[in-house]
């Protein structure tokens, strides 16, 4: 494989991607993880609704996993013979395919975070609110979800 | 099919029989009771104790303690089903005369308390032992420490402030002798009267004097008595726990006089709060119009003198809302309940919902490995256990969730993340859609259900008005933007030269039925500028239909994750089959697994959720208008036993 300006600009691509969905998950997780562990010491049975709770803002870095592959796999790195070349302007198109889905990604994370903690409080008061905490959860990846949309179409029009 | 019609009714009993008929109508379920209103300035029973309240309380709390004594192992049957205990009415009755609880009762509090003493006795023993064991090198009595002229002192610090402390008591002219043992501990014998003088000198210097138990026996002595103590406290405490553990093959029994015993509390204090006129007793309440004459049986077969009286409702009153669905459709109640009940007048969205959500479920997890394996891993858990009501819904709404996806994933070739190149020629042939290679066609596929959901909303926003007698408002209302919406697709249509006919003609009808919209929403304004205000105004609702609808597109996205997750883990499988030599095929055979067990998890979790998201969001807000007060009958809560009938 020829290491061109283009193709590390793919790589950077994939990097920047994957990396602001790992860091808007992170800090997402974190955040509800707090509020879980404070709400399953008060009520340890709530255990199993409180992790599913904070498992939402993860979904942020599997888009950006995702997207990673994608852009490899498209720009012929993942899973083709290995012969690809591509040229500056070709790079930084798939350069900024990544922004999308890792800028969406990284703030609906870190704010979907926000919301499944202040979930988990709610469930710590009424357990049978947990699928109602879960979809005001999920009203914040909406974004992420077009974000990821967004880079895929950018990524098909290449 | 629909919301269940309330009627509220008046109920009148001879006070003598009405707690046995409250007993009855209690076993039926069918009846919310409310207060009667004061205006009848009716008497009201005095509120009384209910005979077993304390038996109940402490039933209940047999059963919390006796659950955490109890030696069953935790089966899969238990963690699926749930620690329910079967029985039926008759079986608690007869349990309630034959089994001897209220002895059982305090003889489990009384253990409980025996633990719990045992507990914090092994406690202190800990702490005495702590506080002893470093001076085992005293080998006196302790109580001849402090006795006589010279009085020994157990001394804790640094050597060197010790004898600072030595040299300051010589120059005062006492007598000392110390005998250090290892850095800390120190003996310190001198002729002082002024103990506790010495004590403050000492810890100015940061040396700790140590008081010990005054005792007659040595440091060896009471740590070999504390052995003993705790020896026997221990025993005492494994007897104690091994009755319990005895007394827990019992819990099946006494969760089920803990729901009885519940039971009759209820009904013991809905009647000792109720009202009454002379020797009759009046209830007010709701039942559902179909169980009326069940009612009517139920009482009839304990006492023929009662009376029931349908009440009118009352101004601005609104009954409370239960659903009702039959068959397939009674599954999809779980998502309608999950947003709240709708409102008393509105119409039961969940027949309407179902169809949708399941096209939108089987699009989002889009594979036919995944729906396959979702919906023969659900049947059989709902064909081996009994499940509680709640969750069999559920888990048959996913199963059904998974066979749609299976479908789904024939047309957009979808077999666990593999290529279809690589697949046999039918699979290629049943084949229509490609959403890796081109997407567009399936982001148009989801933009259009999501047009056909928006429009059949309005739909039954119209029919919601018509049932509530407002049919031509809700035609004035909807009628001009259902309009709209068909004249822009036919547009589209004819743009895409699917339909034939001049264009003009098509932008004519945009026109005109925007123009209906102005015209007949101006209606709600006040005045004329008010009323072009009001009507231009609300074509700015074009603007929430347009984001409505775009958001339809998560499908193709969620899909899309789905499917490019599943190809990632066979990816990264062959890379280390390829990179790992001799065992890379198992650890390739672990990560496919593992990879699409998590996939799997993730996507169905995002699937339900997004789905459910596009009912409640997109197409509710469309026609329900108000949020119903659930019905909640009187009558035998199930806490630990599920009733057999």
């Amino acid at each position: 494989m020829e290491i061109t300006f283009g193709l590390a600009l793919v790589f950077a691509g994939a990097a920047t991607a994957s990396l602001l969905g790992f860091i808007g998950s992170t800090i997402g997780m974190g955040q509800a993880g707090q509020a879980a562990a404070a709400a399953v010491g008060e009520k340890p049975e709530l255990f199993g609704k409180a992790l599913l709770l904070q498992a939402l803002p993860g979904s942020q870095g599997i888009y950006g996993l995702v997207g990673a592959f994608l852009i490899l796999n498209f720009a012929g790195i993942l899973g083709g013979d290995g012969a690809a070349v591509i040229s500056t302007f070709e790079g930084l198109q798939y350069f900024i395919v990544s922004l999308p889905i890792g800028l969406a990604g990284l703030l609906s994370a870190v704010y979907q975070g926000r919301v499944s903690a202040s979930g988990i409080v709610m469930i710590a008061k009424d357990e049978t609110l947990t699928a109602r905490a879960m979809i005001f959860s999920a009203m914040v990846e909406t974004w992420a979800i077009f974000g990821f949309l967004i880079s895929f179409i950018l990524l098909t029009s290449i | 099919m629909a919301i269940v019609e309330m009627k509220k009714i008046r109920l009148f009993l001879y006070r003598s029989e009405s707690s046995k008929v409250l007993e009855s109508i209690q076993g039926i379920g069918a009846v919310e009771f409310i207060a009667v209103p004061e205006e009848l300035a009716l008497k009201k029973e005095e509120k009384e104790e209910f005979e077993f309240e304390n038996a109940s309380s402490k039933l209940d709390f047999a059963v919390s303690f006796l659950s955490s004594y109890t030696k069953e192992k935790a089966s899969l049957k238990k963690m699926i089903e749930g620690d329910w205990v079967a029985s039926t009415h008759k079986e608690a009755e007869s349990l309630a005369n034959s089994f001897p609880f209220i002895s059982i009762v305090e003889e489990i509090t009384k253990a409980e308390v025996s633990i719990n003493v045992c507990k914090s006795r092994l406690k202190e023993i800990e702490a005495e032992r702590e506080t002893i064991k470093e001076w085992s090198f005293v080998s006196v009595p302790l109580s001849t420490l402090k006795t006589g002229k010279v009085k020994t002192f157990l001394l804790k610090g640094d050597a060197q402030n010790i004898q600072i402390l030595e040299s300051e008591l010589k120059e005062e002219g006492v007598n000392t002798a110390t005998e250090s043992h290892g850095d800390r501990h120190h003996i310190l014998a001198a002729e002082v009267d002024d103990m506790e003088g010495l004590s403050r000198r000492a810890s100015m210097l940061k040396v700790e004097v140590v008081s010990l138990p005054d005792r007659d026996e040595t440091v060896h002595e009471i740590l070999a008595r504390l052995d003993n103590d705790e020896r026997e406290v221990n025993e005492k405490l494994e007897k104690t726990i091994a009755e319990v553990e005895k007394r827990a093959i019992d819990l099946p029994k006494i969760k089920i006089l803990a729901d009885y015993m519940h039971w009759k509390k209820e009904k013991h204090n809905l009647y000792s709060s109720s009202s009454y006129i002379s020797r009759v007793s009046v209830f007010d309440g709701w039942v559902p119009a179909e169980k009326v004459k069940l009612l009517m049986e139920t009482i009839s077969s304990h006492t023929l003198s009662f009376e029931i009286e349908e009440l009118p409702l009352e101004k601005d009153e609104t009954p409370p809302v239960e659903i009702k669905n039959k068959g397939i459709v009674k599954p999809f109640e779980s998502i309608t309940r999950l947003y709240g009940l709708p409102g008393y007048n509105d119409i039961d969205p969940t027949m309407f919902l179902s169809a949708f959500f399941l096209v939108f479920f089987g699009l989002c997890l889009t594979d036919v490995g995944y729906g396959i394996f979702l919906a023969v891993i659900l049947g059989l858990i709902l064909f081996r256990y009994k499940l509680e009501s709640g969750t069999k819904l559920l888990l048959t709404l996913l199963m059904f969730g998974g066979i749609s996806a299976a479908l789904v994933g024939l047309l957009f070739g979808g077999y666990l993340g593999i290529n279809v190149e690589l697949l046999p020629e039918w699979a290629k042939k049943v084949q229509k859609f490609d959403p890796i290679a081109s997407p567009i066609p399936v982001l148009i596929l989801s933009l259009v259900l999501g047009v056909v959901q928006v429009m059949f909303g309005l739909f039954l926003k119209i029919l919601r008005d018509a049932k509530n007698g407002e049919m031509t408002q809700g035609l004035l209302d909807q009628g001009p933007w259902l309009l709209t919406f068909l004249s822009l697709i036919a547009w589209g249509l004819n743009k895409q030269g699917m339909l034939s006919g001049t264009p003009e003609y098509f932008i004519y009808a945009i026109l005109i039925s925007a123009g209906l919209i102005v015209v007949t929403q101006a209606r709600k304004g006040e005045g004329v500028f008010g009323k072009i205000f009001k009507g231009v105004f609300s074509l700015y609702d074009s603007v929430g239909y347009f984001s409505d609808i775009l958001s339809y597109s998560r499908i193709l996205a969620l899909g899309l994750a789905t499917s490019a997750l599943a190809f990632a883990v066979n990816l990264i499988a062959v890379l280390v089959r390829d990179m790992i030599p001799v065992i890379g095929p198992v650890i390739m055979v672990i990560i496919l697994i593992v990879g699409h067990t998590f996939n799997v998890i993730v996507n169905v979790l995002g699937a339900f959720i997004h789905s459910a998201r596009l009912q409640f969001v997109e197409f509710f807000s469309k026609f329900i208008t108000g949020s119903g007060r659930e019905f909640k009958p009187f009558k035998r809560k199930e806490r630990y036993v599920t009733i057999e009938r």
